[in-house]
């Protein structure tokens, strides 16, 4: 994984929107991945559909943080550092073409639990949604994963929110051409 | 017609992250402490090692110049009186 | 228009100017490197060689002995070559004319010389700065079983280089040998 990140910089700021809380005492490291690791883990599997290299990018945001774990203001401070953080690190992923290879990881695990709703329609989605460039796709998996609002996606991404909204709706569209295709009116 | 949007967040519902991740983690953080450690205690090790080593190697220089300046002193001095005496040799 | 005496009169009026010159520290320094060779034949030996930088951290350090700082203010260079031999013959008399030809040199006068059978060749020379005090001496001692080289460049004060004997915190430094010791 890349680690002269240019970006190494910016990552270390405290994000001035995440609300500081008076007193706030961060949990043990051991805690913080054990409640974060998912979160961490699917925006990164999401954005890059490959398991390796998600767990690298997954473990590479950990680690960074457990030497910034001291300028942590709040619980909501820190999940917006742990998503920023994944976006960047994932957008620096994706620029990198050796790794950057398609992958059929888009279908659920064997084994894992049965997705409610249509699991053929999920798997189409993601595997749409994996066509879509590398910041439209992340624009949508902080919109539909972490549930954020355009604004908030912005803040993570640092871009424009004008910018962010016509991803968002540019790669909806695209989903929608893809799933017509497959005869599913959307 | 589907709900996309629904349909979206139905498919990027999180994923466990998968097994023992968070002990590798911690492992790979304990490793990178235990390297930053050695790399600080190396460094400090240097930085304070080197100006140290520098003013020994500096006192060394003075004492030794010393030491060879007044050995030359001696020698000189010894060797001018002992040309002088020969030139005039004390009277018994 | 010149008379021939006048022509006659040119050339040793410049010789006599050169003579007249300030010596320099260049020419205070003798070449000494031919005796390096000497050093795996003697049985001892003391080499000092103390210029510029090394020569001032010295001095510097003479806090106990202010007439000896004083003596080295000036001096750019002292060098020491002493050789002690089990052997008569150890050197050669090209070794010891070699040092001898560079004391020739304009400026340099020989002010003392002893010469006896029993104790061998001792000299002082001084280099005339040219007006009226010294720019540099040197000792030379050739013995049956030694030799010794003393050069100091710059000016020196020969009474204060004398009355130094004994006082600089080190030993004799086993010249007992024919001395008054």
């Amino acid at each position: 994984m890349r680690r002269t990140d240019p970006l190494d910089l910016e990552l270390s700021m405290p994000l001035e929107a995440a609300p500081a809380e008076a007193g706030f005492v961060p949990g043990s490291f051991r805690e913080i991945v054990a409640a974060h690791q998912s979160r961490v883990f699917s925006i990164a599997f999401h954005a890059l559909r490959n398991r390796a290299q998600a767990e690298d990018v997954a473990q590479e945001v950990f680690l960074r943080l457990s030497s910034r774990l001291d300028t942590i203001q709040s619980e909501a401070h820190l999940v917006a550092w742990l998503r920023r953080v994944t976006a960047r690190l994932c957008i620096d992923e994706l620029r990198r073409p050796a790794r950057n290879a398609p992958s059929l990881e888009g279908v659920a695990e064997p084994g894992e639990a049965a997705e409610p709703g249509d699991p053929f329609l999920s798997a189409h989605l993601r595997r749409l949604l994996a066509d879509l460039p590398g910041p439209a796709r992340l624009a949508l998996i902080l919109r539909y994963q972490e549930d954020l609002e355009p604004q908030e996606i912005a803040a993570v991404l640092n871009e424009p929110v004008p910018t962010i909204k016509s991803r968002l709706a540019r790669g909806l569209q695209r989903l929608r051409d893809g799933l017509k295709h497959l005869g599913v009116e959307a | 017609m589907i709900d996309l949007e629904r349909e979206l967040a139905r498919a990027l519902r999180p994923q466990e992250a998968p097994a023992g991740f968070a002990e590798r983690v911690l492992r790979a953080d304990r490793s990178r402490r235990a390297r930053r450690r050695t790399w600080l205690a190396a460094a400090s090790f240097a930085l304070v090692l080197l100006p140290a080593g520098w003013a020994y190697q500096r006192h060394q220089q003075q004492q030794r110049a010393e030491a060879q300046l007044r050995l030359a002193l001696e020698v000189a001095s010894e060797r001018l009186n002992l040309a002088l005496q020969r030139l005039n040799p004390p009277t018994e | 228009m010149s008379s021939p005496l006048s022509h006659a009169f040119v050339p040793a009026a410049l010789v006599c100017l050169l003579a007249a010159l300030p010596a320099s520290a260049q020419q205070a320094r003798l070449k000494l490197d031919h005796l390096n060779a000497l050093a795996a034949k003697a049985s001892e030996v003391v080499e000092v060689t103390l210029d510029g930088q090394a020569l001032a951290m010295g001095a510097k350090f003479l806090e106990k002995e202010p007439e000896a700082r004083a003596l080295v203010q000036g001096l750019t260079g002292i060098y020491v070559k002493v050789f002690e031999f089990e052997q008569p013959g150890a050197y050669t008399s090209a070794d010891v004319e070699a040092i001898r030809s560079q004391l020739q040199a304009p400026g340099w006068s020989r002010i003392v010389q002893v010469k006896s059978r029993k104790d061998g060749d001792v000299g002082v020379y001084v280099l005339s700065d040219g007006k009226g005090g010294n720019a540099g001496m040197v000792i030379f001692v050739a013995e049956a079983k030694e030799l010794v080289v003393v050069n100091i460049v710059g000016p020196i004060d020969l009474e204060k280089l004398s009355s130094l004997e004994g006082r600089m915190g080190i030993p004799k430094v086993g010249l007992g040998k024919g001395g008054a010791k």
